[in-house]
């Protein structure tokens, strides 16, 4: 080998390790973003090293007079609203704006929702200083997110406008999108929305992101009405269901075993039984209860999900209890779904509407009736949007023009007339398919 | 001398007993064959055929412990028709799945008893059965016809 040769040769390898040492620090990086590059700097921190994620971050902030300190930096120390005030005023000057915040935020740790408010307070108050107005360039469609549906109308658009802006970010590179609103803000990821903010606001783009106080109301507007008329979409593979569970009673227990047999939705996990009710699945656990079994062991239903590590719950209840009134049947069916969040508070909650009886079935009464089961199912429906779970109308797919079950649709050989055929679960399957919630159907 | 010849005589006939005993060999069965021929007495109009794999989630019967299984559902009721027809890999996993079966049976009578009447005098009557190492349910008003079905291949 040549001394040209040679030396080609350790050029090629250095390449190498350098490129694997970046994509190493950049799988760590919580937000997705190009990593800034390194400018001349001398650190002045003590806990900070050139082998951590935020090193570029925090060098850039530096190099803009964001960062002044030295000593420990405390990347993983809570960040307060004073600091990042103090943080923006050497950003406004970096990037020639004035800006004024007036959230009156509490000296304490800010999350990340709180975040956003003074990011956006920030971007929205910028006054032509000694360049133009601040203006951030949209990344990518602004959207509503689930997560900040019951959080304040200003909040709401705050978190949409980073988002869209790219401050902020759901995807965490693990798979898991969340903005994980309610957590605190440590001093190395604050470095790295401030960074991303003085990148994008010295960038000017075709399309400014609005970050005025109600851009954004009208999508989170319809997702609210999203969450309880799921909209129809393409028909999803069996295999989304394969990390969902389905909670019923004998109606649902006849999908189980039909799914069971032919793998309609994949390797869904069914925690079904007859007699089942949002009533007596909040009692205890014993020889004579009704709760079903997962993997041959009775148990209650919320530990059951937990269990079976489910992340979307289907459950359908209602048909065992709602004689014995409305009121009582939705009060438990919110317990239970409180319950369950308690005990499994990453899964997503989908109410499925009680399906219809026929006329002629026997246990059709004054207190349990077709405009009975319609009245639980709209108490269900606005329920579902006061907490944010969806809410799925599988039952119009089964009823005939008199709100009565299609007869040909139902199995039951005495009059019960509450139980599916074959024919009518290929329909449940094909309904569950086609009405999958938007933010469900990249997971 | 007597008494010793008596004695020899006996403990030879136990000893020959014992060997009977022993080498009765378990007969071996194909439950596919079995449930063909249930399904056929059955006759039911819309049968869901269960294979090992769906038995852990449905009973808690582990695939290790089944050496083959043959078990199929019918929804002619309130509540399924259950026929789980399985074959244990020895006597101890016979008798976890003997265990999880029975636990299966004490659900059905419990979830039944209110409203289904049928399916409720069904789980009454029914036991779960083992034979060397096969076990089991057939949980159906129609346990009689299938219950001979199924003994009729472990007659000979």
């Amino acid at each position: 080998m040549t001394l040209h040769q040679k030396r080609f040769t350790t050029l090629l390898l250095c390449l190498c390790i350098l490129m694997g040492l970046v994509a190493c620090k950049q799988d760590d990086v919580p937000e997705t973003t190009p990593t800034p590059e390194v400018p001349d700097w001398e650190n002045p921190y003590t806990d900070l090293t050139e082998d951590m994620w935020v090193y570029p971050y925090v060098a850039k902030l530096s190099e803009a007079g964001v960062f002044t300190g030295s000593g420990t930096f405390g990347p993983d120390e809570p960040v307060t609203s004073a600091e990042v005030v103090e943080y923006l005023k050497s950003l406004g000057q970096a990037l020639s704006v004035n800006f004024s915040v007036n959230s009156g935020f509490s000296a304490g740790p800010l999350t990340r929702a709180d975040m956003c408010l003074i990011l956006s307070e920030f971007a929205q108050s910028s006054k032509p200083a000694l360049g133009g107005k601040l203006t951030l360039a949209q990344q990518h469609e602004p959207k509503a997110f689930s997560e900040a549906l019951y959080l304040p109308a200003e909040v709401q658009n705050a978190v949409t406008a980073c988002e869209a802006a790219g401050i902020i970010t759901d995807d965490d590179g693990s798979g898991n999108h969340s903005l994980q609103l309610n957590k605190e803000v440590t001093r190395a990821q604050c470095a790295v929305m401030l960074c991303k903010l003085l990148v994008i606001g010295k960038s000017r783009g075709e399309t400014p992101v609005d970050f005025s106080s109600d851009a954004y109301t009208d999508l989170y507007t319809a997702l609210l009405d999203e969450l309880v008329h799921v909209p129809e979409c393409a028909p999803v593979d069996a295999s989304y269901f394969d990390d969902a569970v389905f909670v019923g009673d004998s109606v649902s227990l006849r999908l189980q075993y039909y799914c069971t047999a032919n793998g309609g939705l994949g390797n869904t996990t069914f925690l079904c039984s007859g007699s089942l009710s949002a009533t007596n699945a909040l009692w205890s656990v014993g020889s004579e209860s009704v709760h079903p079994s997962y993997q041959g062991k009775k148990m209650l239903i919320e530990d059951g999900i937990a269990a079976c590590g489910a992340k979307k719950v289907y459950i359908m209840l209602g048909m065992n209890n709602i004689s014995f009134g409305i009121e009582n049947a939705t009060n438990d069916m919110v317990t239970l779904m409180d319950r369950i969040q308690e005990k499994s508070p990453d899964v997503t909650l989908i109410i499925q509407a009680v399906t219809p009886m026929t006329s002629s079935s026997r246990i059709y009464s004054g207190s349990l009736n077709n405009e009975k089961i319609d009245e639980y199912n709209e108490v269900m429906r606005q329920i579902c949007q006061d907490h944010g779970w969806y809410f799925l109308d599988v039952n119009t797919q089964f009823k005939d023009e008199n709100n009565q079950l299609v007869r040909t649709y139902c199995s039951d050989p005495d009059e019960m007339g509450i139980h599916f055929s074959n024919a009518a679960a290929e329909i449940w399957i094909n309904y569950l398919k086609t009405h999958v919630p938007a933010e469900l159907l990249n997971t | 001398m007597k008494q010793r010849t008596i004695a020899l005589i006996l403990s030879l006939l136990l000893a020959l007993g014992l060997t009977a005993c022993g080498g009765k060999e378990e007969v071996a069965v194909d439950l596919t064959d079995v449930r063909g021929a249930m399904l056929e007495v059955q006759a039911p109009d819309e049968p869901w055929l269960l294979e090992t794999d769906a038995l852990k989630n449905l009973y808690g019967i582990e695939a290790d412990d089944v050496q083959q299984s043959a078990s199929y559902v019918t929804m002619s009721g309130t509540f399924p028709d259950e026929i789980i027809l399985v074959q244990a890999v020895d006597e101890k996993a016979a008798e976890r799945i003997q265990s999880a079966l029975k636990a299966r049976l004490s659900e059905v009578m419990v979830q039944s008893q209110s409203y289904d009447p049928d399916n409720y005098a069904a789980a009454q009557k029914c036991t779960v059965t083992v034979n060397g190492t096969y076990v089991a349910l057939i949980l159906s008003p129609e346990q009689e016809s299938l219950r001979a079905v199924y003994d009729e291949y472990f007659a000979g």
